[in-house]
């Protein structure tokens, strides 16, 4: 009998690979500090072992509900671009919050993220400018969080 | 009586009046929002709760939360779009109406009966807790494993269709839960050598990434967001509309009141299953069921008093034994943690006025929710008009402030930006993130209390059955686990039935 690739084999041996790294590698060599009780391995352990046996149960048993080949699965065109422009604003949001400082990366993803969706410029600016401004002053000078100047220092103080 | 009078002190300080005010308002908008959910509402204003006293910290998620879930019935009714998943039970009764004419009458409907639910919920929440907290005190570690067990094994079998699933997302949050200093021996897992890690991972940014990123990431990946059709104008006196109604159906007001309210105790079960078991039993009971899915009252007055009914006792379990039911309580009991207000049965006695100020939130947020949901009725057309390309930007720079004001760093950002990605592509593949959440908050619970059990049991099982109260939630554990176990197998026997079927046939 043919085995037909399914997203959900597909998401099974995912698990399985997943757990079995956890298995063999990703689980601290711990030695027991305490002599009584759970040694600190032995939970995430039961759990990476549980990953495997739920992995090799959604591999092999029948789906919930029907699911097309692989193959047959249409594929998201942009799905990719959404994904990578995604990651590309987590990493400037990382790196440059610091350095550019919040009002300027926030209005610059704002703008960006917006284009995307389609929305109208005029609508985008308004909030790119009104909505960052505000969170600094709620999060700043409300709750006392440091939020970065940057490179607007000497006109916010 | 001198609690109940310190507590309304406590309840009448402006800030906390502010905050409830605040959180409702919050909650009515985004819930409101097709798309946006109760659950990532709650979710963006936990970094606010960080900078809040206790009380004004709990009265913001209460408000927000009860008026969320509520609002997730305008899109619902107006546009056939349920805003929460409870909704979804009766989307089309709601939408039936509105097509009738009268959109008045559903989302009125809906709203007071929310109000009733919400108010019965919170009374029994009022009266129930206490008692059940007077035996909680008796607990052992014993019971409080098996009671987190059973907590997130009916989380595993409420949450979707494929229990199999749910339980890879359970399973994943409690090993997120593991990650940092053990907390028996002091020795760290999986921080890598990273000084940030040694902590453990914040719920916060987990939380936020899960449920608000990943609907970023998901617009992102879908492209450009399509204007909503414009929804119809609600004219017409709400209020002399819907009266009549309740009073035909005082009992759907009881009964989806009663059952919501028994379903949102059960630890793990939360809220969203009330609505569906509510709808479905006021229709099998119904003098008119043929009239179902046509605009019927009797349906929306049981599924929408169940709804509120379940998020106010859902509570029960949540503040006497730390397990929370949905998701949403799972974000509370985190916020409670976050200001000290332990859950346990303790919390009754040593933090008493604080805990029956939160008694009286649940109370006032279910009364403003009548004028403030009539006003959000009335503008209902306005706030579905927002262009959704505009919130979304929004949302994901609230997501990074949030996560980043929780220790002041960029590490925060990068937690949430990944469990952004993890929780998209999880629900991509069919996997349900609540159970994640759930397990991030119950894992240390249930890693700690098998510790300290084993510890007292030298290392033997049949201690945690010897005392009878363990004995039964062990065995209530177990039988749930069975019936997960017979539900992800049963696509199996069906499918070795219908070829033992088809062979027959052919032979």
């Amino acid at each position: 009998m043919k085995m037909v690739l399914t997203s959900q084999r597909i998401a099974g041996g995912v698990l399985v690979v997943f757990g079995s790294v956890l298995v063999a590698q990703a689980t601290p060599p711990l030695d027991r500090v305490i002599q009584i009780g759970l040694s600190p391995a032995a939970f995430p352990n039961a759990l990476a072992w549980a990953i495997i046996g739920l992995g090799v149960a959604i591999a092999i048993l029948p789906a919930t509900k029907e699911e097309k080949p692989e193959g047959l699965i249409e594929k998201n065109k942009f799905g990719f671009v959404g994904v990578l422009v995604y990651a590309i604003f987590g990493i400037v949001s990382i790196v440059a919050l610091d350095t550019i400082g919040f009002i300027v990366v926030a209005a610059v993803l704002i703008v960006a993220i917006g284009l995307r969706l389609g929305a109208k410029p005029i609508w985008l600016g308004v909030t790119a400018i009104v909505v960052p401004v505000l969170a600094q002053i709620l999060f700043e000078n409300g709750f006392g969080v440091p939020l970065s100047h940057g490179i607007l220092g000497g006109v916010l103080g | 009586m001198q609690t109940l009078a310190d507590a309304l002190m406590l309840l009448l300080e402006p800030t906390t009046l502010i905050a409830l005010l605040g959180g409702a308002v919050f909650g009515l908008f985004v819930g409101a929002i097709p798309g946006l959910s109760a659950t990532m509402a709650t979710a963006l204003l936990v970094p606010v709760t960080f900078f809040m006293e206790p009380l004004p910290a709990v009265a913001l998620i209460v408000a927000c939360a009860a008026m969320a879930i509520t609002a997730g019935d305008i899109p619902g009714a107006l546009l056939r779009i349920p805003g929460t998943p409870a909704s979804a039970a009766y989307v089309d009764e709601a939408h039936a109406l509105t097509k009738k004419g009268k959109p008045e009458l559903a989302l009125g409907t809906l709203l007071l009966a929310a109000a009733v639910g919400g108010l019965f919920g919170s009374i029994v929440l009022m009266t129930f807790a206490p008692v059940l907290a007077g035996v909680a005190i008796g607990f052992s570690v014993f019971e409080y494993f098996w009671l987190a067990l059973l907590g997130l094994s009916c989380v595993v079998l409420v949450s979707g269709n494929d229990p199999l699933r749910a339980a890879v997302s359970l399973v994943l949050g409690m090993l997120v839960a593991t990650v940092g200093l053990d907390t028996m021996s002091g020795q760290p897992r999986f921080t890598f050598g990273s000084v940030e890690l040694m902590g453990g991972v914040s719920f916060i940014p987990v939380m936020i990434g899960v449920f608000a990123a990943s609907a970023v990431l998901r617009a992102l990946v879908k492209g450009p967001v399509p204007q909503i059709p414009a929804p119809p104008r609600v004219k017409g006196g709400i209020l002399r509309a819907v009266l009549p109604e309740f009073r035909k159906h005082k009992i759907s007001l009881l009964r989806g009141s009663a059952i919501g309210t028994g379903i949102g105790i059960l630890p793990g079960v939360g809220g969203d299953l009330a609505a569906w078991i509510s709808y479905a039993i006021s229709r099998r009971w119904s003098k008119k069921p043929d009239e179902f899915g046509k605009g019927r009252t009797e349906g929306l007055i049981d599924a929408g008093a169940s709804n509120n009914a379940g998020l106010s006792s859902a509570w029960v379990p949540a503040l006497v034994f730390g397990i929370p039911g949905d998701a949403v309580t799972a974000i509370a009991i985190g916020v409670l943690f976050m200001q000290g207000l332990n859950p346990g049965p303790t919390l009754f006695t040593e933090q008493a006025p604080t805990l029956y100020a939160v008694f009286l939130v649940f109370l006032i947020a279910n009364i403003i929710m009548v004028p403030l949901g009539l006003i959000a009725i009335r503008l209902a057309h306005r706030i579905l008009s927002v262009p959704q390309n505009i919130l979304y930007p929004a949302v994901f720079m609230f997501c990074l402030v949030g996560a980043f004001a929780i220790n002041n760093t960029v590490f925060g950002i990068a937690i949430m930006l990944m469990f952004g990605a993890v929780g998209y592509f999880m629900e991509e593949n069919g996997f349900p993130v609540a159970p994640l959440i759930l397990g991030l908050i119950l894992g240390p619970l249930i890693e700690r209390t098998m510790s300290q059990a084993s510890i007292i049991s030298r290392g033997e099982f049949l201690p945690f059955l010897e005392r009878p109260m363990s004995l039964v939630l062990g065995l209530l554990a177990i039988g749930v686990w069975a019936a997960i176990f017979g539900k992800a197998l049963s696509p199996l026997w069906k499918k070795i039935r219908n070829s033992s079927r088809t062979r027959k046939a052919i032979s």
